[in-house]
């Protein structure tokens, strides 16, 4: 089939060419116990699967997230409580399936900022006694120290500037309490924490004061957070903040309070869609998507605007 | 052969004349029917005094005008479509551009029956009569009409939605998507059809979150999970059973231990079993912050769908199936070798884009998206918008000399002595947009030469190669309005900034822009080198993005040369007034002289008839015959070199 010489060598090389291809191309054999796999969520996989994302920052990344939105957190919680429910057993029956099954549910529930709820998970592993008493008693007084901070006040507050020094009140706290455990895993939930006030108090301050005020807590805001997971949400608020002073400035004068005055209005505009172009500059499709659409409705926002001014 | 040509040609001249006739008689018609509506001013003014909102009937004769409109919009498309094609028969264009105006032509007739704007328009319009309980026949009928239109549209594209959902997986969007559909219309036989599919793929998609084998927990379980838990990892690889589940586990243990490596390759193993361990697995190792080789793997997909594309049998899709040995005839091999190059290259396009959104999806968390372009010693500066929008703050705008003249009236030479010698003319109502040199206007002068910029753009003596005339207009009126605000207008010389011969060259040559070197234009145009020279100077060239305002000529003439990369070279002069252009030029060929009369335009015909005239006198006799020139090609046309810009 294969002639001599220089024609022959030539096919020879191509034929080599085209079977180590082909070897390189072959996939790998399949595992043969695959067929062990359990096809359900076991301890071991759920406890494994926590503990890998135990270490996440959820502060700066979104890796606790999976790819199509659900919560690893969430889900670890769900599954427990579920696996608690089927053993149906009494905290004295408990064995120590019962309390590693508790203790994770606590570190999910840590995990979730729903503190009080991990303090308590963390005083029945205690009151339990066994290998994992001491940590979780441990873990109960650092949840203790933040279902203090956590959540609204419990006392009535009536008038405005109580609010506001409640809220800056609580954002102090949770700085004080992040650098306290700074380089612990506890750092990020507070830091988490303060960032979340934060952001309340942007939206206090556009609600109850001026909207320039809330551009300025905005941009302290996107300063102090720069490092956070939510960068890109504060620059759209930021951007949504400058669209709707932008838009109140055309407000007045459509109600002849005051005459239109564009440059305040072009600075503004100017200043949204700059903010908005920054968290388009985001890699996550998601912030991109949204700074992306944004841009998009003010720029038909300002359309209309542009024909009633005049 | 030849008969079947002339066939051709006659068929395309018929389809021009009777195209030209139709379009006489719906210019007489819509004419006539303009006429009439301007020919009752009362009405005009009944209007204008009346405070009342439109009545019902009003309502309806607004929305008949719009769908009127809009039906007389469509026709005129598919009639150019028409003509277009015809046209082209009978000039036997290339295959290539009678294919592109027959689809062209295809499209337009597909999208008749498709919903437009306008009808959007006219449902909003009566809509709010209906549900105040109106009970005009005529609108009634009207509504129901467009409303069923509506919800035709509307069904199509859920059950469109809801369809492409199934066929890719995605149960829950398909089931709003048909549940909708099936909301609007419940009766249609094909909605439901597709919602028993859905029902079968739910029925037979397995439960997303299966219950945790908590019956079957083992003592081993909790030891593991506790040290993990408790981050006693060495101790965790001493515990577990020999099953995968615990076999992760140990990767897990082995992974936050420090020692990746090993973890990596467990859970490589790992992943490929089926399950939720093997899902778990491949997860971590998807992610690049976990698996540093994630980024490494694409590229040896990439090489891996190259193989398996291009070694499989020739002339068919089937991937990666060894070649057979008779195949491995030298020559089947060498000629089967572009084709398997093309297939793998086709392989890796489509494995690049999957890679390209894998990773977009996947990529690490990056917490400094524009800090370098917004931060300033830790504070936030938000740098100048990118996007762009149009402004409502009074803009400058750019006078040429000549239109500055047009528009100054008496007062040009006055403040002509004034800006020196320049080519153009900024006018701005705030100094600080100008700079320094710049003088301001009286307020008398200045909006009398804004009212003279506007008349001359009304009037067409001015306009704009940038913007429209209804943009200037605008920009003008802004300025005024500042004006009348307080503001004074501001005026400062402007002249193209001068460039070496070298910038200028490579920006004409390599960029493909117009280039202005003592006064004469050089462009590149695809394979060819256009000089020209116009009459009365060259040509005011407009800086990007900014609103210009030249002079209009009636009469324009330039010389002209043309160098081509086939050698061919040409030197030519042309004049035109009023849209006919004559010119004379001199080729390889010999000289020749050209004529074209755009008869279809001055007749008002252009919109239904885009042909022009087209003479030529050269050695070879006088040749001439009509010429068709798209609507949106007409601007164009009149600005390329030459007369014939093929």
């Amino acid at each position: 089939m294969f002639s001599t010489g220089p024609y022959g060598v030539a096919q020879l090389g191509v034929l080599l060419l085209l079977s180590g291809c082909q070897t390189l191309a072959s996939s790998p054999p399949r595992v043969p116990a695959a067929e062990l796999a359990p096809a359900a969520h076991t301890l071991t996989l759920i406890v494994s699967e926590l503990q890998m994302h135990l270490h996440d920052d959820t502060y700066r990344t979104t890796r606790a997230i999976t790819a199509d939105g659900r919560n690893v957190f969430a889900m670890a919680d769900w599954r427990i409580q579920r696996a608690q429910e089927l053993r149906a057993l009494k905290h004295e029956q408990w064995e120590n399936v019962d309390i590693v099954l508790e203790y994770a549910r606590a570190r999910a529930l840590e995990r979730l900022r729903r503190y009080t709820q991990a303090e308590r998970a963390y005083e029945a592993v205690a009151n339990a006694g066994s290998l994992l008493a001491e940590p979780a008693a441990a873990a109960a007084d650092v949840m203790r120290r933040f279902a203090r901070y956590a959540g609204g006040s419990t006392e009535p507050i009536s008038a405005a500037d109580d609010e506001l020094a409640f809220l800056n009140g609580r954002l102090e706290k949770w700085r004080d309490l992040a650098w306290d455990y700074r380089a612990t895993s506890y750092e990020v939930l507070a830091l988490e924490e303060a960032e979340a006030w934060e952001m309340l108090r942007v939206d206090w301050l556009k609600r109850n004061r001026s909207i320039s005020q809330a551009i300025g807590a905005c941009r302290r805001l996107v300063e102090r957070n720069h490092e956070s997971k939510l960068y890109a949400q504060h620059l759209i608020r930021l951007g949504d903040l400058y669209a709707d002073a932008a838009r109140r400035v055309h407000l007045v004068s459509r109600a002849k309070l005051a005459p239109f005055d564009a440059n305040r209005y072009e600075t503004l505009l100017d200043q949204a869609f700059s903010a908005y172009e920054l968290a388009g500059e985001e890699r996550k499709p998601g912030p991109r998507r949204e700074a992306q659409l944004k841009i998009e409705a003010l720029l038909a926002v300002h359309q209309g605007t542009f024909g009633h001014a005049q | 052969m030849l008969n079947k040509q002339e066939e051709v040609i006659r068929v395309g001249v018929w389809v021009v004349v009777v195209a030209a006739a139709v379009g006489l008689i719906v210019l007489l018609l819509a004419r006539s029917a303009r006429s009439q509506e301007l020919s009752q001013p009362e009405d005009l003014a009944r209007w204008l005094v009346s405070d009342t909102p439109p009545s019902a009937a009003e309502r309806l004769d607004e929305a008949e005008s719009l769908l009127r409109k809009d039906r007389r919009r469509r026709i005129t498309s598919i009639h150019l479509a028409v003509v277009e094609v015809a046209w082209q028969v009978f000039a036997q264009a290339s295959p290539g551009r009678l294919l592109k105006s027959g689809r062209n032509m295809l499209r337009q007739l597909r999208d008749w029956g498709r919903r437009s704007a306008a009808e959007e328009r006219a449902l909003d319009l009566i809509e709010a009569e209906v549900r105040a309980g109106s009970e005009d026949p005529g609108l009634l009928a009207l509504y129901t009409r467009l409303r069923e239109r509506e919800d035709r549209e509307r069904v199509k594209r859920c059950l469109e939605e809801g369809e492409r959902a199934l066929a890719r997986g995605d149960l829950r969007l398909a089931r709003r998507r048909l549940e909708r559909a099936h909301a609007i219309n419940p009766d249609s036989e094909r909605i439901q059809s597709a919602l028993q599919a859905l029902h079968a793929a739910l029925a037979a998609a397995p439960a997303t979150q299966a219950n945790p084998r908590t019956e079957e927990l083992e003592a081993w379980e909790a030891s593991l999970g506790a040290a993990l838990l408790l981050e006693r990892y060495d101790s965790a690889l001493d515990l577990g059973a020999p099953r995968p589940d615990a076999e992760l586990a140990q990767a897990v243990a082995q992974y936050l231990s420090g020692a990746s490596g090993p973890a990596l390759e467990a859970m490589q193993r790992l992943s490929e079993l089926r399950g939720p361990t093997g899902e778990l697995a491949r997860r971590w190792l998807r992610d690049p912050t976990r698996n540093p080789r994630a980024t490494a793997q694409p590229m040896k997909r990439l090489m891996r769908s190259f193989l398996e594309a291009g070694s499989g049998p020739v002339g068919s899709r089937e991937r990666g199936k060894p070649l057979r040995r008779g195949a491995m005839d030298s020559l089947d091999l060498a000629l089967s070798i572009p084709e398997r190059l093309s297939r793998g290259s086709r392989a890796v396009r489509s494995e690049l884009r999957n890679v390209a959104r894998r990773s977009l999806r996947l990529a690490p968390d990056r917490p400094y998206a524009g800090l370098p372009r917004a931060w300033e010693d830790g504070h936030l500066v938000l740098p100048a918008a990118r996007t762009r929008y149009t402004p409502i703050t009074a803009r400058p705008v750019l006078v040429s000399r000549a239109a500055f003249e047009v528009a100054a009236g008496e007062y040009a030479s006055v403040l002509a002595a004034d800006l020196g010698d320049s080519e153009a003319i900024w006018l701005a109502p705030q100094h600080a947009q100008l700079g320094p040199d710049m003088q301001e206007l009286p307020a008398d002068r200045a909006r009398a030469l804004l009212g003279g910029l506007a008349t001359g753009i009304e009037r067409r003596k001015l306009h704009s190669r940038s913007h429209g005339a209804a943009v200037v207009l605008e920009r003008i009126r802004r300025i005024d309005r500042a004006l009348h605000e307080g503001a004074g207008l501001a005026l400062k010389a402007w002249s193209n900034p001068k460039e070496s011969m070298g910038k200028a060259l490579k920006r004409s040559l390599v960029k493909g822009r117009t280039a202005t070197l003592a006064s004469v234009q050089v462009k590149r145009r695809k394979r060819a080198l256009n000089i020209e020279k116009s009459w009365r100077g060259p040509a005011f060239s407009c800086p990007k993005r900014t609103v210009c305002v030249d002079r209009t000529r009636s009469i324009g003439a330039s010389v002209y040369g043309r160098l081509d990369l086939s050698a061919d070279a040409r030197l030519g002069a042309r004049t035109s007034f009023l849209n006919a252009r004559l010119g004379f030029e001199l080729s390889r060929s010999g000289p020749q002289g050209t004529l074209v009369l755009p008869l279809a335009a001055w007749l008002g015909l252009s919109n239904w008839l885009p042909v022009e005239a087209y003479i030529e006198i050269g050695l070879g006799g006088i040749s001439g015959g009509p010429r068709f020139v798209r609507p949106q090609d007409r601007q164009h046309a009149s600005i390329l070199p030459g007369l014939n810009p093929s």
